[in-house]
């Protein structure tokens, strides 16, 4: 082996691995020019290392600072309710979903609104018309009132009678039951006075 | 190796559930690292102190991201790098506008000792690539695949980027011969 197949800068530097190590040791033991190699090597990073750490002009701030303070959503993100956080997110969304995917309502159609230019321009008011259709108004809903009154006086009167119908056949029927009642009696002490 | 009563990824797992003091605990642990990689970057202690806070901001808000917690340092590390690259590329403005004589500049010269000045000197010689890798192995003790992680680039640029490096730092530290005792 010659001098290059020897990595002495990552000897020197830690880097080598037991087996380098014991071999470089090995040949630097017979090679002076590996041997002041080493030597210088390691005299450059005992200089390097010989100059100390700079203390620090002043301690940079704690997490407990203002300036470590957590934004508002890792608080948020970081707290034991962010389960309950995240239902009621993923509950809204649905709600959201449903709510935007469901069939479209009937539409309304409205009678186009009167026209503006009559507000615009407002005719005088005539009170007479209006009273006129004021009663007109009156008249028909007490005519309609009173057609729903009959129509409920006359499904009340039949209620009443189906009603009326209905006990007067179950009347009938609990009659024959009695009858048959009697009859099975009857039978059944003419049958005990004959045996006697 | 340090040992540790409390593993960084225990603090991590501790700071994800929302213990702060956790946390705080990790910034304590780290922040004086942190603070002296990234001002041998930038050669400047009230931007090195600004970078730092903003580390560990991002590091903070971003931890969840973090997906081996055992690898707290290398990512904390990664970010720094990231945001002192981010400062070094924009245009600076004049350093006379430091108002706070107790941030100003030290200029490449940052320890007061004669061989600290000799140390600042030659790394003052690297490109800001190779004084990084020599900041991450040399002082902060990265494996190469760790600095390669932290930097994003392979393993094989790491080594060259260190060992040119080295190279260069030799000559002025650990000069040959009879020039080796002026240290």
């Amino acid at each position: 082996m010659n001098c290059s197949s020897f990595d002495l800068k990552a000897y020197v530097l830690n880097e080598s691995g037991p087996g380098d190590r014991r071999a470089v040791e090995q040949h630097a033991a017979a090679c002076a020019a590996c041997a002041e190699e080493i030597e210088r090597l390691s005299l450059t990073c005992a200089a390097l290392r010989a100059v100390p750490q700079e203390e620090m002009p002043r301690r940079i701030a704690f997490v407990s600072d203002k300036v470590f303070e957590p934004r508002w959503y890792q608080r948020l993100w970081d707290s034991p309710a962010r389960l309950g956080f995240a239902s009621a997110a993923l509950l809204s969304a649905a709600i959201l979903t449903h709510a935007l995917t469901r069939p479209a309502p009937v539409a309304v159609t409205l009678a186009p609104p009167p026209a503006v230019a009559s507000v615009a321009a407002p005719a005088p008011l005539d009170l007479d018309g209006i009273r006129k259709l004021i009663a007109e108004s009156e008249a028909r809903q007490a005519k309609l009132l009173a057609g729903q009154i009959a129509a409920s006086e006359q499904r009340a009167e039949r209620n009443l009678r189906e009603t009326k119908a209905a006990i007067d056949i179950s009347f009938e029927g609990i009659g024959r039951q009695i009858n048959v009642l009697r009859h099975g009696m009857q039978t059944a002490s003419a049958g005990l006075g004959g045996a006697q | 190796m340090i040992f540790r009563e409390v593993e960084d990824r225990d603090l991590v797992a501790q700071a994800r559930r929302g213990h702060v003091d956790a946390y705080n605990q990790l910034v304590s642990r780290w922040e004086k690292r942190v603070f002296n990689y990234l001002l041998r970057l930038v050669a400047n202690r009230e931007d090195a102190l600004d970078l730092t806070q903003d580390v560990f901001l991002k590091a903070y808000q971003n931890l969840a991201r973090l997906e081996d917690a055992s690898r707290f340092a290398p990512w904390v590390f990664r970010i720094a790098h990231n945001e002192a690259f981010s400062l070094l590329r924009k245009p600076r403005p004049g350093e006379e506008e430091l108002a706070d004589p107790a941030f100003a500049s030290p200029g490449p010269r940052l320890f007061p000792v004669e061989t600290s000045l000799a140390v600042a000197a030659a790394l003052d010689k690297l490109s800001p690539e190779q004084r990084e890798a020599v900041v991450l192995k040399v002082y902060e003790g990265f494996k190469f695949e760790e600095i390669a992680g932290i930097l994003g680039c392979p393993v094989s640029t790491v080594k060259s980027r260190l060992y040119t490096a080295l190279d260069l730092l030799k000559q002025t530290l650990a000069p040959s011969s009879g020039l080796r005792g002026a240290l």
